[in-house]
């Protein structure tokens, strides 16, 4: 039976609903005290929708960031671990493959889902960062089985699956059903897509590029886990957060989406165990969900974007919380902190000895184009001017040589504001043989676009 | 003649007026090529060795998380394992994606994927 179709009046709610959560998403206030009782009661009805004891209330606690999350998250799920290994060795083994196989499938739905998220992936990924590099000297391949069991909880799944999962799958059902796969994607776009572009990219997808995020205390942080036992073991718990991590407000957009179908589809679903999550995402930042304790990270006071919604500020830190910890990027690029705390300091060896294509371009253009052309002692070789895509204008580029010999092709790409030098054989004589010694053995003459 | 800085302006000039609007490509024939950013597409005859199947993100960016994806019908295979490139295969026309660059639309066919190389780094651009 088909349970919803959309209509006029939903559609024109779409705006209002995707911005409503992109303000949840950029949220820069601190949690207040109401929220924070608010957050208690929704984790304890979370753990009981889940069909587990909730921690107590001493266990719920606040944090200000998601690196401390992260951190006192791992080294307080190897101390819980330490401490109960002695009590339950015989009947551990025999329920650890079964529980390993359905925390796997719960946790890979539920990771999937989280690099669907809106301003969930910069922290993560600096989280992520932070962690293992408190932990890579610390970690030997003895500590790993351990920490494996220590942080593979099924808490964070089964909790998740009993709010998220379980009311999604409803309204996809519901909204999905017969014929009306349309309205679904029209829904979905307007909420999951719009929330997620408009805020996806202010955190944007990472690999581990470490000095783009600042952790203050980061070096001690060995010293810390030993507070709580074995700080390799401590550490690597930490380094494996991402088992006990649900996102809060950083997935806010598939919130947007669940919440239009609440509130202003109305479905006939029962909202109850979804209830707490969606406080929780409203409310608070990322949580560490472990069955003895909870962590909440509030949110950051500082998130800015450009007018393209990348991560960005040239001031300082895009993303500060109030610990301290801080993200950098320019117009969408991760850079190390002092290329934005202290441009005065770039140079152009610093430029040249950088691997990172768009962090040299980030370093050039903070050292001033014409100040790097100057101190290069750059001479023009070549010029010309390409017209190879259709309906698109012609391109410059230009050749030039520094004062140590080397030669470099300046061009942009055709399609962004961005300009490019890049480094060429030395004998190259114009910008068609430097070009052309970039990629690969292809000939320009072969050329069918380029954007 | 321009001066070197004369030069640098007029391509940076050039380049804030890029055009991000979609460019569609009708037919490619064998050995022709298109590029998006640092990443190059080379027609290539259907049939040639390619590994297992990959996501479709065709390059990890590690600064800004580069995002040059084939959206369907197109599919992405690693490089085969005695060397070359990743290649993508589509039975229908498609269209490489990428948040900042111009969507690219193509035909359908089988494409090698080529990374622009970075003489400073001696390996493919990182971006």
């Amino acid at each position: 039976m088909d349970l919803y179709s959309l209509t006029d009046a939903h559609r024109a709610r779409f705006g209002e609903w995707r911005d409503q959560w992109i303000d949840v998403a950029m949220r820069t206030a601190p949690m207040t005290g109401e929220e924070r009782a608010m957050c208690r009661a929704a984790v304890r009805g979370m753990y009981r929708a889940a069909g587990l004891v909730p921690p107590p209330d001493e266990r719920i606690v606040f944090v200000p960031s998601p690196f401390v999350a992260a951190f006192a998250g791992g080294f307080a799920a190897g101390w819980w671990h330490q401490k109960k290994a002695t009590t339950r060795a015989a009947t551990y083994e025999a329920t650890r493959e079964a529980t390993y196989t359905a925390t796997d499938a719960a946790t890979d739905a539920a990771t999937r889902q989280a690099t669907d998220a809106a301003t969930f992936e910069a922290t993560y990924a600096a989280t992520y960062a932070a962690t293992f590099e408190a932990t890579r000297q610390a970690t030997d391949a003895a500590t790993l089985q351990a920490i494996d069991t220590a942080t593979r909880q099924a808490t964070d799944a089964a909790t998740f699956a009993a709010t998220f999962a379980a009311t999604s799958a409803a309204t996809f059902e519901a909204t999905g059903a017969a014929t009306d796969e349309a309205t679904r994607q029209a829904a979905y776009d307007a909420t999951v897509e719009a929330t997620r572009a408009a805020t996806y990219t202010a955190t944007d997808e990472a690999t581990r590029q470490a000095t783009w995020y600042v952790v203050p205390g980061l070096a001690r942080m060995g010293r810390v886990a030993a507070c709580f036992g074995d700080p390799a073991f401590g550490l690597g718990c930490a380094a494996s957060f991402s088992r006990m991590w649900h996102g809060g407000n950083q997935w806010a957009g598939w919130c947007a989406y669940m919440t239009f179908f609440r509130y202003v589809a109305q479905l006939p679903i029962d909202y109850a165990a979804w209830n707490h999550y969606e406080v929780l995402c409203r409310h608070a930042g990322p949580r560490i969900i472990h069955p003895d304790f909870c962590l909440i990270s509030d949110f950051p006071t500082r998130l800015a974007v450009d007018d393209q919604r990348r991560p960005h500020a040239d001031d300082g830190p895009f993303c500060l919380w109030r610990d301290g910890s801080a993200l950098y990027a320019v117009h969408g690029v991760r850079v190390p902190a002092w290329i934005v705390e202290t441009p005065e300091t770039i140079t152009v060896e610093a430029i040249h000895a950088e691997p990172n294509a768009e962090v040299r371009r980030v370093m050039r253009q903070r050292f001033g184009e014409g100040r790097y052309l100057a101190a290069t002692g750059a001479k023009l070789i070549h010029m010309d001017s390409v017209r190879r895509t259709p309906g698109r204008p012609a391109i410059t580029r230009a050749l030039l040589q520094d004062r140590e010999g080397q030669r470099w092709l300046v061009a942009s790409d055709g399609s962004t504001p961005r300009v490019y030098y890049m480094l060429v054989p030395p004998d190259a004589a114009t910008c068609r043989e430097a070009h052309e010694a970039l990629c690969a053995g292809l000939t320009e003459d072969r050329c069918r676009a380029e954007v | 003649m321009m001066s070197v800085g004369e030069v640098v302006e007029r391509i940076a000039r050039e380049a804030g007026g890029a055009q991000v609007e979609p460019v569609g490509i009708v037919a490619l024939a064998l050995g022709e090529w298109v590029r998006q950013g640092d990443v190059y597409l080379e027609r290539v005859p259907d049939g040639v060795p390619r590994g297992a199947r990959r996501r479709a993100q065709l390059v990890d960016g590690t600064s800004v998380g580069a995002r040059h994806v084939a959206g369907t019908p197109a599919q992405v295979f690693e490089a085969d394992r005695v060397g070359g490139e990743i290649v993508v295969v589509s039975a229908a026309g498609w269209t490489l994606r990428h948040p900042e660059h111009a969507h690219l639309a193509l035909p359908a066919g089988t494409f090698r994927v080529v990374r622009q190389l970075d003489m400073q780094t001696r390996r493919a651009v990182e971006d």
